[in-house]
């Protein structure tokens, strides 16, 4: 008489990458993990992170964030006080002087100001926002992540991956909360795929 | 109370040093030994067996037996920041800002010296001081790379006001692939250089091809520079018969040509392969395999391109279509290797890159007293250890005919050759013992040392 075998659990792993874009890097370790059977939880910035990346139907994709630029306070507000609101002000303005020869030298002023504002705003998104906010983004994703992180079940699974630069605040947090899961940086196949 | 002679205490900075089994690692073993045998109080900075075992993962434990057991090994710290994967590991600064640590991390480095291991190379200055203050070293001998090592003999030399020697075991600013410098003029790396070498008591190469090129970039520092070609361990390479286990001669029997090594894309394995059918027309080679031991390329799935150069499908078997006689047999042991040497009529010196390599393989197939076959470029540096060679065949091209016409020539010596030639190119091998070879460095490092600091009282 024969026992019957238990059910086989697949291992499970989680991959955390948080650049905007999957890199290919990422993408063909996924995809190797899925071809070795498995189970793949993959959490990523945003909708758009995914888009295009022709990932594996067996691959779940979570998401920290729908769309990073608008719900991201401090995005919202750069935008809203370096492009929206100058564009909205100067827009508001022009429509009272364009086309009324008496303010014709008033108009050339505000188009120049304008053209002067818009390159001082891009100057400072690029030289100075973008650089401190680009430090500044795995952190705030990693508070922002934790949640949908927690959700995934953690405990259970055999090891969380931080498949990029940005994913490590929030998986060095994790292996934190979860001392007995393995956390690591290293996209290593060998422990599912073997030395194919 | 009497005078008495103090055992002369060498640093011995070898990074790559037993349980490692790096290619580099034998000379640094060989020189270790030697110099212990030659009755120096030899102790010698490593790498840490964590970053051995964790990191490279490439160790032999028995290589370790092979140490002097008079030999102090100490492993200085290594900072393995670059190598760590654990996010358990990590710090909070690194966990929670990876960026800005990283970047710190390698401003640090780069202030420092322009290589990896520099962190390892200030662990062994502060380690040398310290047990220098305990008991004083005589010399310090560096071996690179990591060059770093050379940075470590340099600042202790310094700091410690004792004599310091680097030895060359690899290139470090000469590309010997592109026969050009490695690095753009304005690197820090040339600044290194120069002071490493302008300071050095010498400076050690493996053949005169890389002396020379060194001495015409730093002419002061010429008449300090010296040749310790890289040999070949007795201890570590069991001799096969000098002859073939069964004789080529026997009617019918075809050749069995050897390559023993990884295959790397720089390598004129096309040539090789295409020389090797050509030669296959002859008579005397009718049948004859080319058996290559050893990994194809060093990446796990490196091997797949080099298979249709080599005129194998993508299994690595023989295609019909493309044979040329070549047969994978894979990598073999160190203990299957006298074996591998026993078996082969005839080895194959197949190398890559010109003037400036010599390539430690040729030494022990010399040793073997086998004919040799060249497949390199002609004005290799490796020419001037195989000059003398009585079975050394070469075509001084890569012209796939000529070449053939050498494989036909050593296939022929495999056959015909008798005793005293096979007795003569042992003797020719024998030259190129690394004792032998080493012995001239041992006597610089020797007048090096001030007689002072080996005369001590003791009651």
């Amino acid at each position: 008489m024969s026992t019957p075998a238990g059910p086989v659990t697949k291992p499970r792993v989680v991959v955390i990458a948080l650049s905007y874009k999957l890199t290919t890097r990422v993408k063909s370790y996924v995809q190797d993990l899925v071809d070795a059977g498995v189970d793949v939880d993959l959490l990523v910035a945003e909708s758009s992170s995914t888009q295009d990346a022709d990932l594996d139907p067996q691959v779940r994709v979570h998401r920290v964030l729908d769309v990073e630029a608008s719900d991201i306070t401090i995005r919202r507000i750069e935008r809203g006080l370096l492009f929206t609101l100058p564009a909205k002000a100067f827009g508001k303005a022009r429509s009272l002087t364009v086309g009324r020869p008496a303010l014709k030298k008033v108009d050339a002023g505000l188009a120049l100001t304008r053209r002067a504002q818009s390159k001082v705003s891009k100057g400072i998104h690029k030289k100075m926002f973008w650089p401190t906010f680009r430090v500044m983004r795995p952190l705030i994703l990693s508070r922002r992540g934790q949640g949908p992180a927690v959700d995934l079940d953690l405990a259970h699974a055999d090891r969380i991956v931080a498949a990029d630069q940005p994913a490590v605040p929030l998986a060095w947090r994790l292996s934190r909360r979860y001392p007995g899961v393995r956390t690591t940086t290293a996209l290593d196949r060998k422990p599912y795929v073997g030395d194919k | 109370m009497t005078a008495s002679e103090r055992r002369p205490r060498l640093l011995y900075l070898a990074f790559y040093f037993p349980p490692s089994r790096a290619s580099g690692v034998y000379r640094a073993r060989a020189t270790a030994n030697h110099f212990a045998a030659a009755g120096w109080d030899v102790t010698v900075f490593a790498a840490p067996l964590g970053f051995l075992y964790d990191v490279i993962g490439s160790t032999d434990e028995k290589l370790l037996d092979t140490v002097d057991p008079r030999i102090t090994v100490e492993r200085p710290e290594l900072d393995t920041f670059r190598w760590e994967h654990e996010l358990q590991n990590m710090s909070w600064f690194r966990g929670t800002l990876p960026t800005v640590s990283k970047k710190f991390f390698d401003w640090r480095e780069a202030r420092q010296f322009p290589e990896q291991y520099v962190s390892w190379a200030r662990s062994s200055v502060a380690k040398a001081l310290k047990l220098h203050r305990r008991e004083k070293f005589d010399a310090v001998l560096a071996t690179g790379n990591p060059f770093s090592a050379f940075a470590a003999g340099w600042a202790i030399g310094k700091l410690a006001k004792i004599p310091y020697v680097i030895d060359y075991r690899d290139s470090w600013t000469l590309d010997l692939f592109k026969d050009e410098p490695a690095y753009p003029p304005k690197h820090p790396t040339w600044k290194w250089e120069r002071r490493v070498i302008g300071k050095s008591a010498a400076t050690v190469f493996v053949n005169n091809a890389l002396r020379d090129w060194h001495a015409d970039r730093y002419p002061k520092a010429a008449d300090r520079m010296m040749v310790v070609p890289n040999g070949w361990d007795p201890d570590l390479l069991e001799l096969p018969p000098a002859e073939p286990a069964e004789p080529a001669t026997t009617p019918q029997r075809p050749l069995k040509f050897g390559y023993l090594g990884t295959v790397t894309t720089h390598q004129p394995v096309e040539e090789m392969a295409e020389a090797f059918r050509i030669a296959r027309a002859h008579p005397d080679l009718a049948g004859a395999e080319l058996n290559l031991f050893g990994h194809l390329g060093f990446f796990k799935h490196s091997h797949a391109s080099f298979l249709p150069r080599l005129g194998l499908d993508a299994a690595g078997q023989v295609d019909p279509a493309t044979d040329a006689g070549l047969r994978l047999r894979g990598p073999v042991s160190k203990t299957e290797v006298s074996s591998v040497y026993a078996d082969s009529d005839v080895l194959v010196f197949l190398a890559a890159g010109g003037r400036y390599v010599t390539s430690g393989k040729i030494f022990e197939y010399m040793a073997t007293g086998r004919p040799i076959v060249s497949v390199h470029a002609p004005d290799i540096a490796a020419r001037e250890v195989l000059e003398g060679y009585p079975l050394w065949f070469h075509a001084d091209s890569l012209d796939p005919e000529k070449l053939a016409q050498s494989f036909v020539e050593a296939g022929q010596a495999a056959r015909e050759a008798g005793p005293e030639v096979r007795a003569a190119a042992r003797r020719h091998a024998d030259t190129f013992k690394r004792d032998t070879l080493l012995a001239p460095l041992e006597a610089r490092m020797r007048t090096l040392v001030r007689p002072s600091t080996v005369q001590e009282v003791s009651s």
